[in-house]
């Protein structure tokens, strides 16, 4: 299943990407490409990645978090996980990052 | 006789002596030398008894004039008698008059010899018999034939020395052939390997190497060392071997078979001492119970840990401790893992300390198939030198579950950003019917594999699947030359993830890496029954019931964050059931592990429990879970059935 890449923007100053499909070695490009492009580009302080609808993670996909994470950190926004699937929850805390990123309550 | 005569006699000898030295064997050799012995010094009687080793007699072994002496086996003790003085002292002796006062011998003065010269056979300190020449007439042997005598006794005394070496010799080659089982056992499942090096002169130690099947099934594999060289330490390693052997008939235990062996070589093989490792285990060979009568451990390597010296206890070595208490310990071994027994001539150097040798052959053990890591092995600890001390190695490998399959279904992917994805997708159609958590499961290891084999291979790889009851096997073989490393990665680590959770996650993985060819394969294996509800996560409870206020909760598997939750809801479910005052029964016996979470549930229900008057007890707590809780300090709080 391919991955789709919602981008959407919430007040005050939030850029929402909301992920569905599959996030993995085909599709971590495309990820990165529109994450950094955010980054880059969009003012907001807080970077939130809505992963309720994936269908599909590995530790490619989880690599490519962290490296938007980095990324956002090294231009002093806030990273931000919202809503992850009981799939990418388990890949989070199985693979010891589930105190790693800050969640949306 | 003048000094020219001599000089020519000796001359004469010498000739004779060099020449045939060279042709003839030993006992030819002795026989030549009496003959002219008995012409130059004008003797009657020549005779040479050697020293028997681990014995205090000399026996006769050839003799001129004097044949009836070798025909009646005479044995002469050492330190009695004419012989058994030479011998004891070391030094020649000269007699003019021989009688029962002088000569042990009843042979000699019954021949009616008159006088005697004899000296000792000596290669270096070791004693090895003595030659000695008689006469019938009353005429006295002088110094310069006493050094004659001398000459002849150094030549002899290098044809015995080569006599017994080449005897050595071929006993080392029949031990080979003999001693040392012709072929290991033939077992589904183990895969074995062995070596036994001879020290470069070829002298026999005392090691050997076993393994055979009991008649229970039970599969024995056994290194030993007895103290010592030369074919007396060989002949008592036969015997300790066979006795081993025997006692493993019993039935029991290699700690107990230890000692009975142990009994029986302080009985009869006094002065003996032997260090033995000893190991048996039954299909599918995934425990092995190992006892150490004072031999180096073994060491053991499972597929994603390196190798490691087994963790067990060294009693003392048999023969030491008359009546000593023997202890086993049973280990774990893992599909794929590797077993190596060895003696201590393979890290044993003169110029190093032990446990230098020790790390040098941990890190010589991988993997590799037993043939393999037995070369290794010797490559890396002996090297093309020869050894000091003879080795004896026995290496065993339990198959991989990977291994076994011809029949699995197997498809090869192009090194493609896509070729996770087909992977996934073609290895679930394989797998067929799953639990959803399996299908998970089985879809996110085989995508972290294959993209392993895409981004750091970057060949054409494939991937076998197999279903095979409740277990899925699963390999993934590429053909490129990038190793495998597992180590925990950084929080902000981008890469390095994939191998930590195939280890989580798998029930069972492991790393085939051939190193004679490029390429490796990655397997790992899943519980995963196609029954619903899942038995592997989210859990395990299987609420059994006979008794509503008694209800019954019996997970399987592993306790473990992952399944931790579903377990305590199963928990709760069945004692919101059974209104206040249930007492909910936790029955353990099946569960393979449980960590710190599955503690936290049993102490969370027990809580709930209480507080609605009634209690959670357990049941077939397993040894490790006891222990679990006696060191969390849980012990107490439970009530155990």
């Amino acid at each position: 299943m391919e991955l789709s890449i919602e981008v959407s923007q919430e007040p005050p100053d939030t850029v929402v990407l909301t992920l569905t499909g599959s996030v993995d070695l085909v599709s971590k490009q495309e990820l990165l490409r529109i994450g950094q492009r955010e980054l880059a580009n969009n003012s907001s302080s807080r970077l939130v990645v809505d992963l309720a609808g994936v269908a599909f993670m590995d530790s490619t996909g989880l690599g490519a978090l962290v490296m938007l994470s980095n990324d956002a950190d090294a231009a002093g926004v806030k990273f931000v996980l919202r809503r992850p699937s009981p799939l990418t929850d388990r890949l989070l805390s199985v693979s010891g990052m589930s105190e790693v990123f800050d969640r949306e309550p | 006789m003048d000094g020219r005569d001599l000089a020519a006699r000796l001359e004469n000898f010498l000739a004779v002596a060099d020449t045939r030295l060279t042709r003839l064997g030993a006992e030819d050799l002795a026989d030549e030398v009496l003959d002219r012995l008995r012409e130059i010094l004008d003797a009657d009687t020549a005779a040479v008894l050697l020293h028997q080793e681990g014995t205090d007699h000399l026996v006769a072994r050839a003799a001129r004039g004097l044949e009836e002496e070798v025909r009646q086996g005479v044995r002469v003790p050492i330190g009695s008698g004419f012989a058994g003085n030479i011998a004891d002292t070391r030094r020649p002796v000269r007699l003019d008059r021989v009688d029962p006062s002088t000569v042990t011998n009843r042979v000699l003065w019954e021949k009616g010899i008159q006088r005697m010269l004899g000296v000792p056979l000596l290669r270096g300190d070791d004693l090895l018999g003595v030659l000695h020449v008689g006469r019938l007439a009353p005429r006295d042997f002088d110094a310069e034939d006493e050094a004659l005598l001398q000459l002849a006794a150094e030549r002899v005394s290098s044809a015995v020395q080569n006599q017994r070496y080449a005897v050595e010799s071929a006993a080392a080659d029949l031990l080979e052939r003999g001693l040392l089982p012709p072929r290991l056992p033939a077992v589904d499942g183990i895969e074995f390997a062995s070596r036994y090096v001879p020290t470069e002169n070829r002298t026999i130690g005392g090691d050997w190497y076993d393994a055979f099947v009991g008649p229970d099934g039970a599969l024995w594999v056994v290194t030993g060392d007895v103290a010592g060289h030369g074919l007396r330490a060989a002949v008592v390693m036969g015997r300790v071997k066979s006795a081993l052997r025997a006692y493993a008939l019993l039935g029991d235990g290699p700690a107990r078979v230890l000692e009975l062996t142990d009994r029986k070589v302080v009985h009869f093989e006094m002065g003996a001492m032997i260090t033995v490792v000893c190991a048996r285990s039954v299909a599918p060979f995934e425990q092995w119970t190992i006892s150490s009568a004072g031999h180096l451990p073994p060491v053991s390597a499972d597929p994603g840990h390196p190798a490691e010296f087994a963790d067990i206890h060294t009693d003392p070595p048999l023969g030491a401790q008359p009546g000593c208490h023997r202890s086993e310990v049973t280990v774990p071994l893992a599909a794929g893992g590797l077993l190596v027994l060895y003696t201590d001539g393979l890290i044993e150097r003169r110029d190093e300390a032990l446990a230098t040798g020790l790390a040098r052959l941990r890190s010589a053990v991988s993997l590799a198939h037993p043939d393999t890591t037995c070369r290794l092995m010797m490559r890396e600890l002996v090297g093309s030198g020869s050894p000091v001390d003879d080795i004896a190695i026995l290496a065993l490998r339990r198959a991989g579950p990977a291994d076994a399959d011809p029949a699995s279904c197997a498809r090869t992917f192009e090194p493609q950003p896509h070729a996770p994805r087909d992977a996934r997708r073609f290895a679930l159609d394989a797998a067929g019917q799953l639990a959803t958590s399996a299908r998970h499961k089985l879809e996110l290891l085989v995508s972290e594999l294959a993209t392993n084999a895409v981004t750091h291979a970057g060949t054409p790889f494939e991937v076998a699947v197999r279903r095979s009851g409740c277990t899925v096997l699963v390999k993934v073989s590429d053909n490129g030359d990038s190793g495998i490393t597992l180590h925990q990665p950084e929080p902000t680590d981008v890469h390095g993830r994939g191998l930590p959770i195939v280890a989580a996650l798998a029930g069972d993985w492991g790393v085939i890496d051939s190193r004679a060819t490029p390429g490796k394969t990655v397997w790992f294996s899943l519980d995963a029954p196609d029954d619903s509800p899942a038995r592997y996560p989210p859990t395990q409870g299987t609420a059994m019931s006979t008794d509503p206020d008694r209800p019954i909760l019996r997970p399987e598997g592993d306790v473990d964050m992952l399944t931790a939750e579903s377990l305590q809801a199963q928990g709760e479910r069945l004692l919101a059931a059974g209104g206040a005052g249930t007492c909910l029964v936790v029955d353990l016996g099946a569960v393979a592990f449980l960590d710190s979470a599955g503690l936290n549930t049993l102490v969370r229900l027990r809580l709930d429990a209480i507080e609605a008057g009634g209690d959670v007890v357990l049941r077939n707590v397993p040894e490790r879970i006891a222990t679990l809780l006696q060191v969390t300090g849980l012990s107490e709080l439970f009530t155990r059935q």
